[in-house]
């Protein structure tokens, strides 16, 4: 195996290592969240502006850990092709695109990653691989908490104070369960890494 | 999107269902001339190109996947036969594509307002039914510029050997 000649291998190390220091950043601030939800009495005026602080860091939280993961796929997405994947769909800005397409981007993301996972093990007969319990795993946890936090979000927008403990409390879940999905996430961002690095053929080495 | 063409010997070809002409298959499994395997998972077929699908048959095999969907649209064997179908979810993806865009039209007139969902929907079908349209256009082009192609009688090993 000489791995793709139209795809150079790029080093995707730092980035996996970026991507998991900045998830697991994130799942501190997801459990800092949910103890602040716990604990802060709906309605605190006193706690107010310190709860709009924590909630402006957990959001550079977030959009820092997410251009770091969309980078790592990107390399990762190059990286399986490189090693001589064939047929995988799309391409890797494609398998960073899907996160911003409408509704395909409940079901793309996951495909792209599983793929990925597939192709790292076994480039070339990928398909022959199973699918991995722990990339279903972390979608469903993702799906879930954005679900629940876009409900969150838009019944305080057009409810106000009266959605008070519906929205709370879908919040807090939103909150609880991201904190698997990240941590599954730097997992497999993890596990991806490492297949790749180990299946990366010697003339990919030499070159 | 893509089409792309395997030379070898079908050795599994699971059908998990049929329908509507179609074969949907758990996976298919070729044996290359170098003894190595190619799965294609979750293909669909035709059940034209289908008929050449089993255990045993070799030559060259027309291949399509396109985002998470695989298939089999063309099939030239050893023994002389050529069979190729064309995709239809252009036709689909067009009837979807319009279904939605009279519901916008129809909630803008009857409810003075635009349903959000049946515009993302047209919005998402239009480049589907492009998208579609081209793999159709290049599975077609695919298969007839092989058309000299005459895949060898002893063109892949026999089965079980590697």
């Amino acid at each position: 195996m000489t791995g793709n000649p139209t795809r150079a291998w790029r080093d995707a190390e730092g980035a996996a290592r970026l991507a998991r220091l900045l998830l697991f950043v994130e799942v501190g601030l997801y459990a800092g969240a949910v103890v602040l939800g716990l604990l802060v009495p709906p309605g605190d005026k006193a706690l107010e502006a310190p709860i709009a602080l924590f909630g402006l860091v957990q959001f550079v939280g977030f959009a820092a850990a997410a251009i770091a993961v969309l980078r790592w796929i990107y390399l990762a997405d190059n990286n399986a092709r490189a090693l001589g994947a064939e047929d995988l769909s799309g391409s890797p800005g494609w398998a960073v695109g899907w996160f911003f397409v409408p509704l395909a981007n409940l079901i793309m993301p996951y495909t792209t990653v599983r793929d990925m996972w597939k192709a790292s093990v076994n480039p070339k007969d990928w398909q022959a691989e199973n699918g991995e319990s722990l990339v279903i795993l972390w979608w469903a946890c993702w799906l879930i908490s954005q679900i629940s936090g876009t409900i969150a979000f838009r019944l305080e927008l057009e409810m106000g104070y009266e959605a008070g403990e519906a929205t709370r409390m879908l919040g807090l879940a939103s909150d609880l369960v991201s904190i698997p999905s990240a941590l599954l996430l730097a997992v497999i961002i993890g596990r991806i890494q490492a297949q790749q690095v180990q299946t990366r053929p010697v003339a990919i080495l030499a070159a | 999107m893509a089409v792309s063409t395997i030379d070898g010997t079908v050795e599994e070809a699971t059908v998990t269902r049929s329908r509507k002409g179609l074969n949907v298959y758990d996976k298919i499994v070729f044996r290359l001339a170098d003894g190595s395997s190619k799965t294609w998972a979750k293909p669909v077929a035709h059940q034209s190109v289908a008929a050449y699908l089993w255990p045993g048959a070799s030559g060259r095999f027309y291949l399509f996947s396109a985002w998470d969907h695989r298939g089999v649209h063309g099939a030239r064997t050893a023994d002389g036969a050529a069979v190729h179908f064309s995709t239809q979810f252009e036709t689909f993806s067009m009837v979807l594509a319009l279904v939605n865009l009279a519901v916008v039209l129809l909630s803008v007139v009857a409810l003075d307002r635009i349903q959000m969902l049946s515009l993302i929907l047209f919005l998402l079908f239009v480049p589907a039914y492009l998208y579609f349209r081209n793999l159709r256009v290049q599975a077609q082009a695919q298969f007839d510029a092989d058309s000299s192609y005459h895949p060898p009688a002893a063109a892949a090993p026999a089965l079980g050997t590697s």
